[in-house]
């Protein structure tokens, strides 16, 4: 549970603790929403599940990303993410963008040049730009929830629509 | 840490982090300046977080050092200023554990280093500590600022940071880089009719002692 004692009204935890703060929360999740419709679907949820992992979001590993799930995401590829480097289920280009997530999430201040070409042989400039901003919303959204303790209740947000409950989370 | 921009330049032209309108990446990247008015300037206004400005300035300033973003980390807030922001404080700032900080900046700075660099070391003990310091409110806000500030990772890594030639003063809150919010103009009439410097016309003659980021 949460460490905010006084919270809001809302269907979930997150909803509760976020709306604490109704206009930024607004504002956040509609740039949040707009920023990962702009990526490939199926390459920004392994993404989003990955640094999920990483960050220790239950919240977000509680989750899947429809539009993923109807691009062609299975569960089975999902359940392999821990093994993206060697795993046959991922593509040179997811396993590059799942790196470069990993560094982001790790510390992006130590992305080389290098380490941006490589994403770049694999993105064109106007993709590569919208997935650093996808990045940085999903980082910024899974570090709130788990600094505040926000905990996956079986419903979706309110300002999640495009997610649903996951039938089984990863670790 | 990059120091020339990593998008080809007809994408990177024209780039800041709080462009209004338009379709460019650029635009469509930008952080909304309502945003921006409601967490990452120390200024009170409908809505916004509610920050002590010193506190406030101070967490912007350590996530500036920590994510490596020059332009940020040598850019002060003139109301920061004015609430007692000094180049003293700032210079310990990276180092707030063993320095002589007020204990009350140092737990918001506990907050501010979890967040960037472990959310999960934001533990029950930590938060309650903290609250001996701050409403759960202003803890509430703590949190989301320094979340907030990371925003400039995008900046940092597309290799746009403005770099501290563009910065190294004080920036005042009616300033366009603020944006141009009725909700922050009221405020910003507010601060002078309170007698608070808001143009760069005020002069603070603050000199900022500029630094380059720890994160290379």
């Amino acid at each position: 549970m949460t460490h905010v004692q006084h919270v809001t009204e809302g269907p979930t935890e997150l909803d509760r603790v976020y709306g604490l703060r109704p206009q930024y929360y607004a504002i956040f999740m509609e740039d949040y929403n707009r920023s990962i419709r702009r990526v490939d679907p199926i390459l920004v949820e392994l993404c989003r599940l990955r640094m999920a992992t990483l960050i220790g979001s239950k919240h977000d590993l509680a989750l899947r990303y429809t539009p993923a799930a109807a691009a062609g995401l299975t569960e089975e590829k999902v359940r392999e993410l821990s093994r993206y480097d060697s795993s046959p289920m991922f593509s040179d280009r997811e396993r590059c963008c799942l790196d470069f997530a990993e560094q982001f999430v790790i510390q992006s201040s130590a992305i080389s040049d290098a380490d941006v070409e490589r994403v770049q042989s694999v993105l064109d400039p106007e993709s590569f730009i919208y997935f650093v901003k996808a990045l940085s919303v999903m980082d910024q959204l899974q570090r709130g929830c788990v600094a505040l303790d926000i905990q996956p209740f079986g419903a979706v947000p309110s300002t999640l629509a495009s997610f649903r409950p996951a039938a089984q989370s990863i670790q | 840490m990059a120091t020339k921009p990593r998008i080809p330049d007809e994408l990177a032209r024209g780039f800041t982090m709080m462009t209004e309108g338009g379709n460019t990446p650029a635009a469509n990247i930008a952080i909304p300046v309502e945003l921006t008015r409601l967490a990452a300037i120390p200024i009170a206004s409908e809505g916004s977080f509610e920050i002590d400005p010193l506190v406030h300035e101070c967490i912007r300033l350590f996530n500036a050092n920590y994510q490596g973003c020059e332009y940020c980390l040598n850019a002060r807030a003139a109301v920061a200023v004015q609430a007692g922001l000094n180049e003293d404080i700032v210079g310990k700032l990276t180092r707030f554990e063993s320095s002589d900080l007020p204990e009350k900046l140092k737990a918001a700075l506990r907050i501010a280093n979890a967040i960037s660099s472990n959310p999960s070391s934001l533990t029950p003990d930590l938060w309650n500590a903290t609250r001996q310091f701050f409403t759960e409110k202003e803890l509430m806000d703590i949190v989301l600022l320094s979340i907030h500030t990371t925003s400039s990772k995008v900046t940092i890594t597309l290799g746009l940071d403005p770099g501290k030639q563009n910065s190294s003063r004080v920036f005042y809150p009616s300033e366009e880089v603020y944006g141009t919010s009725p909700a922050l103009k009221r405020a910003v009439e507010m601060m002078e009719r309170q007698g608070l410097a808001v143009r760069a016309s005020d002069d603070l003659r603050y000199e900022v002692d500029v630094k380059e980021s720890r994160a290379k």
